[in-house]
């Protein structure tokens, strides 16, 4: 179909080249007959032609008129051609844009159908995850004036808070898995089970002994060889209460206690070794530090979350001193005030920073 | 003798540059990624060619201000194995730069130093 145009348009040019280029030769010969009076019949005009080698001239106009429209038309038809294409292209992008914009929605529809999957899922996942956590209901039983500062990350957390009866003693834990996210949880479920089993059913009661088994359990539910992929574990204070003779003793994987009496506010450190993994070639032991104390203290555990989070502008963070200092301003308050004003000073820290790791922080009035 | 190691930093992994020209091996930046075995592994593997094959003198230096937990036991790994250059009659080395307000990474400091076997140096930066 285009070729056909092709040869419509430099035909068409052509021939009204040539026509227009006859115009001249007859009315050149008319007018010389006219003018020399030769007659305008036939014999005339051929006298006229026969007699004047101008005309012969003259004549060739069609010709070259012809062939000068001629190659107005075929330039003519170039830009046709180009018109053509572009209009063609315009065309296919249209089309193409279409397509691709069919497929950005079908992506679209994709990414928001498995965002609301992944949150649901992750929401069922947090009734989980609060059930075992509201099992610490039992120590606002034990311990009334008691809280438990809970922010996970992403609605779930590899931080959970851990509190056990047996017997005269209370086992108190902040425990921070790691991961955050749904590794995290999976980790914590690990941990919690195990930390019943050692206590409850295998019967150790002593804070190191706890963290001992507590890593080699761990160690075995994960099959952690020393080939393992698999470092995952665990940080954690723990710390045991012995109500009757008003003594605490702690144990530590890398997170510390605080004891606050009325007075002062006293830091027990923590062994380095995490639990879990075989990562160190050379593990210490855990040790432990047994401190009595009196009604009206209190103690309080956290996670790394808390002292790691940096402030509003990414520069500082939070660090031990901000805990120590606000747990000592705070501790006449109730535990439930204490929460409170906790929260909203991390708040007034992070302000629109994110949130890096799960935070988790308990505290105790004994 | 082992390619030098580099990588780049992201917004969730620290910057990476074991030079086996000069034996300075720099890890800077903050480490939280969301999985730290991917990121960790093929350094770990580096290393293992490296203690192999090692130069005389090995220096690390850490200018990290934040790692999450799971890269903390992989850090800790990192600086461990100079100590399998030590043992194999190497010179090695750990500088660990701080914020002088960051309470957090000097204890962090403090802490490696105390275990590990290896020349330690502390520096407030």
């Amino acid at each position: 179909m285009a070729n056909d145009t092709v040869q419509d348009v430099r035909l068409k040019y052509a021939l009204y080249g040539a026509l227009f280029g006859l115009a001249f030769p007859i009315i050149a010969t008319l007018f010389d007959a006219y003018m020399r009076d030769l007659g305008l019949g036939m014999a005339g005009l051929i006298e006229a032609q026969k007699t004047q080698p101008l005309h012969w001239i003259i004549d060739t106009a069609p010709i070259f008129l012809g062939i000068f429209a001629g190659l107005a038309g075929i330039k003519q038809q170039e830009v046709i051609e180009v018109n053509e294409g572009l209009e063609r292209k315009v065309e296919q992008r249209t089309e193409m844009l279409h397509e691709q914009n069919e497929e950005l929605r079908t992506i679209q529809d994709e990414l928001e159908d498995s965002l609301t999957r992944i949150s649901q899922s992750i929401n069922y996942a947090q009734r989980i995850q609060d059930a075992i956590v509201s099992n610490t209901n039992e120590l606002k039983s034990a311990f009334p004036d008691s809280f438990v500062m809970f922010r996970p990350r992403d609605v779930v957390s590899g931080d959970f808070p851990w509190y056990l009866k047996k017997g005269d003693y209370h086992y108190l834990a902040a425990v921070d898995c790691t991961g955050h996210g749904v590794p995290g949880p999976f980790m914590s479920l690990i941990g919690y089970f195990l930390l019943n089993r050692i206590v409850k059913e295998n019967g150790f009661s002593n804070t190191d002994e706890i963290l001992t088994e507590l890593h080699k359990e761990v160690v075995k539910v994960l099959n952690q060889s020393d080939d393992s992929d698999v470092h995952d574990g665990m940080d954690l204070a723990l710390c045991r209460i012995d109500t009757v003779k008003k003594e605490v003793m702690y144990s530590g994987a890398g997170n510390p206690v605080y004891h606050v009496n009325e007075a002062e506010i006293t830091e027990y450190k923590a062994d380095y070794w995490s639990i879990g993994g075989t990562q160190y070639r050379k593990r210490g032991n855990y040790g432990s530090h047994s401190f009595s104390y009196k009604d009206g203290d209190m103690i309080s555990m956290f996670s790394d979350g808390i002292t790691d989070q940096f402030s509003a502008d990414g520069e500082k963070k939070f660090g031990f001193k901000r805990i120590r200092t606000h747990l000592e301003n705070n501790s006449s308050g109730s535990m439930a005030d204490m929460k409170t004003s906790f929260e909203s000073e991390m708040n007034q820290w992070m302000g629109d920073h994110k949130q890096l790791d799960d935070m988790l922080m308990m505290g105790v009035r004994l | 003798m082992v390619e030098s190691l580099r990588l780049a930093a992201t917004e969730d992994t620290p910057m990476i540059d074991f030079d086996t020209s000069t034996g300075i091996f720099k890890v800077s930046g903050r480490s939280l990624p969301e999985d730290a075995l991917e990121f960790f592994k093929p350094i770990e593997e580096w290393l293992r060619a490296y203690v192999e094959n090692p130069l005389e003198s090995t220096t690390i230096e850490m200018s990290v201000d934040y790692f999450n937990s799971a890269s903390t036991r992989y850090i800790f790994n990192i600086l461990m194995s100079l100590e399998d250059l030590i043992d194999a009659g190497k010179e090695a080395k750990i500088i660990w730069y701080y914020r002088k307000d960051d309470e957090l990474i000097q204890a962090k400091g403090e802490e490696l130093e105390s275990i590990l076997e290896v020349p330690f140096e502390m520096k407030a930066v």
